[in-house]
């Protein structure tokens, strides 16, 4: 399916973003920021929730090092015992470094295997650029532009845009992940 | 800018007060203890002393450390571990005071006839005598504490100087990388001759960096405390949720660090399994069992949780919980380091290990808050000041 966007583009990120700010005060929704480095403040100016990465990297952590210690325990106890210079069967000191190492493993493909699904990316696809220079020095300010969205609106977007320093300003047909 | 700190009357009288608590537990300890107990009142004098020099030194290596990593978010709160290191150089009176007095009830190596019949001892006489043991104290206690006045003495004056003046920034930098090396040296000869010849006949490559690793969470835990103490009392207006939460990380991702270097030195002698080595840790399974495995619960598990979220960093009363678990938690490993090589069997918690912190609690506060009184809370011309004060997280 594919989605109109209005989009603005600054070469300076301090104007984005007093120009993001202030279409929010006038009750603009800004769908998304393309920029080609993480600006600082941005995300508080775009208003975005905390990421809930992290919840799932502790899942993802906390479920690696379960399967760690009961692995290691099924295999070290009951499935194949061996002696190790008299120590227990069940020695836990010993399983600590692994389950360190496998609950950061975890963690950490568990998180990006997740971050790349999230953002529609595998193996294979291509995307499409909202515009070529964002991945150089401009900044993208991108609106939605739905069947309820009126004129009226997309005449109010195009003037907050020019008004805060917006170089250029074009509408854009792309899919949802541009 | 200008905000100085009150030492309040109130503030006087509760450090007073804390004092004078302290010194009748001493005075108690002394009467009641007698003979063979009387151990039981320098390890608890050595216990302290050591714990709050650390505290004191940990500070002054928290500004050291900042300095030389060209770090600014510490600046607007500088002044408190600023204030908190200048406790070091009366701690370290404190403690060798303790020392001269209390060695020959804490030290085994001290005594003439046990040197004589003990080949291990006898191999290590020319390190653990008292001579060189004083002399090492001094070397390296007098240079640490040189440093810290002078660090003092380049920030206050810094204030002073003309706005964009970074002369007093460059020294600053100088005495900072003296303090470093000295200090990396310090850990660990300090950690083998205070607390490690407890045990003259073991030793463990680790222990150095062990109680490194346990007073200098705790003092990041003191700096927090005081820092937040301040905010509540409405001084240290620039300091925002973003510094707490920089103060937060380093006390998780220190609880961490101890958790990893303690881990470590009882992997490698639990692995290895030699009688020699294992001493050290039979004493400490045996009677003080809960306590072994209560510093792990107090100084990893708890913090590890309590602080992992981004919101629990942010937090005023969170942050100031996991403080106070810290230093018990640290507070409890110290003793574990100390109590079993010197009372053994005969420890307790009566009004001594609870009355003695509270002398040395007393006269911290009163230093730390009779220093921050001295001076502007907020430095005026470091050069990262504006960077702090913009610090967002």
């Amino acid at each position: 399916m594919r989605n109109k966007f209005l989009v603005g583009l600054y070469s300076d990120e301090d104007k984005m973003i007093d120009g993001v700010k202030a279409m929010r005060e006038s009750h603009l929704e800004v769908y998304d920021v393309v920029s080609p480095f993480a600006v600082h403040g941005l995300d508080d100016a775009l208003g975005l929730n905390e990421s809930r990465l992290h919840i799932t990297g502790f899942i993802y952590g906390f479920s690696g090092l379960a399967i760690a210690l009961s692995f290691m325990t099924w295999s070290f106890t009951s499935d194949w015992p061996l002696n190790f210079g008299g120590k227990p069967h069940f020695s836990f000191p010993a399983f600590i470094p692994i389950l360190f190492e496998f609950t950061v493993l975890s963690a950490s493909i568990g998180m990006t295997l997740t971050f790349l699904l999230r953002s529609g990316l595998y193996p294979g696809r291509i995307r499409e650029t909202l515009d070529e220079r964002t991945t150089d020095d401009k900044f993208a300010v991108v609106f939605r532009i739905s069947k309820k969205t009126t004129e009226e609106e997309i005449g109010k977007m195009k003037e907050m845009l020019q008004s805060s320093g917006a170089e250029e300003i074009k509408e854009r047909e792309l899919s949802r992940h541009y | 800018m200008n905000e100085t700190f009150n030492f309040t009357s109130r503030l006087k009288t509760i450090s007073i007060v804390l004092m004078l608590i302290g010194a009748a537990a001493l005075a108690g300890g002394f009467v009641v203890y007698s003979g063979d107990e009387i151990n039981r009142v320098w390890a608890n004098l050595l216990l302290d002393s050591v714990f709050f020099m650390g505290i004191g030194m940990g500070a002054a290596f928290f500004i050291a450390a900042v300095y030389l990593a060209w770090g600014g978010f510490s600046v607007v709160f500088k002044r408190v571990p600023e204030a908190i290191s200048q406790w070091m150089p009366v701690s370290a009176i404190i403690l060798l005071l303790v020392l001269i007095a209390g060695h020959g009830n804490l030290y085994h190596w001290t005594h003439h006839d046990a040197m004589e019949h003990d080949p291990i001892l006898k191999g290590k006489q020319p390190y653990l005598n008292l001579p060189f043991f004083f002399v090492r104290f001094a070397f390296f206690v007098g240079a640490l504490v040189i440093c810290t006045i002078l660090l003092r003495k380049t920030s206050l004056k810094e204030d002073t100087m003309a706005a964009g003046d970074t002369s007093m920034y460059k020294r600053s930098l100088v005495i900072a990388s003296v303090f470093i090396p000295f200090f990396a040296v310090y850990i660990l000869v300090t950690a083998w001759d205070w607390l490690m010849s407890l045990d003259p006949h073991w030793y463990s490559t680790m222990y150095g960096w062990y109680s490194f690793a346990s007073f200098w969470v705790t003092s990041i835990a003191v700096i927090t405390l005081f820092t937040i103490y301040l905010k509540k009392q409405g001084y240290l207006k620039e300091v925002n949720v973003n510094h707490l939460h920089n103060l937060g990380i380093m006390m998780f991702a220190f609880s961490i660090f101890w958790t990893y270097v303690t881990f470590c030195q009882f992997m490698l002698i639990w692995y290895a399994n030699i009688p020699e080595e294992t001493i050290y840790f039979q004493h400490r399974y045996g009677h003080y069992k809960p306590l072994f495995y209560g510093i792990f619960v107090l100084n990893f598990v708890l913090p590890f949780l309590l602080l992992m979220s981004r919101d629990a960093k942010r937090s005023m009363s969170r942050l100031v919980l996991v403080a106070c678990i810290i230093i018990v938690g640290h507070f409890i490993d110290f003793y574990l380091m100390i109590m079993p090589a010197t009372v053994g069997d005969n420890n307790g918690f009566g009004f001594l290990e609870i009355g003695l912190p509270c002398l040395f609690i007393g006269m911290m506060l009163y230093v730390v808050f009779s220093s921050l009184a001295k001076a502007p809370l907020v430095p005026k011309n470091h050069p990262f000041l504006q960077e702090s004060i913009n610090n967002s997280l």
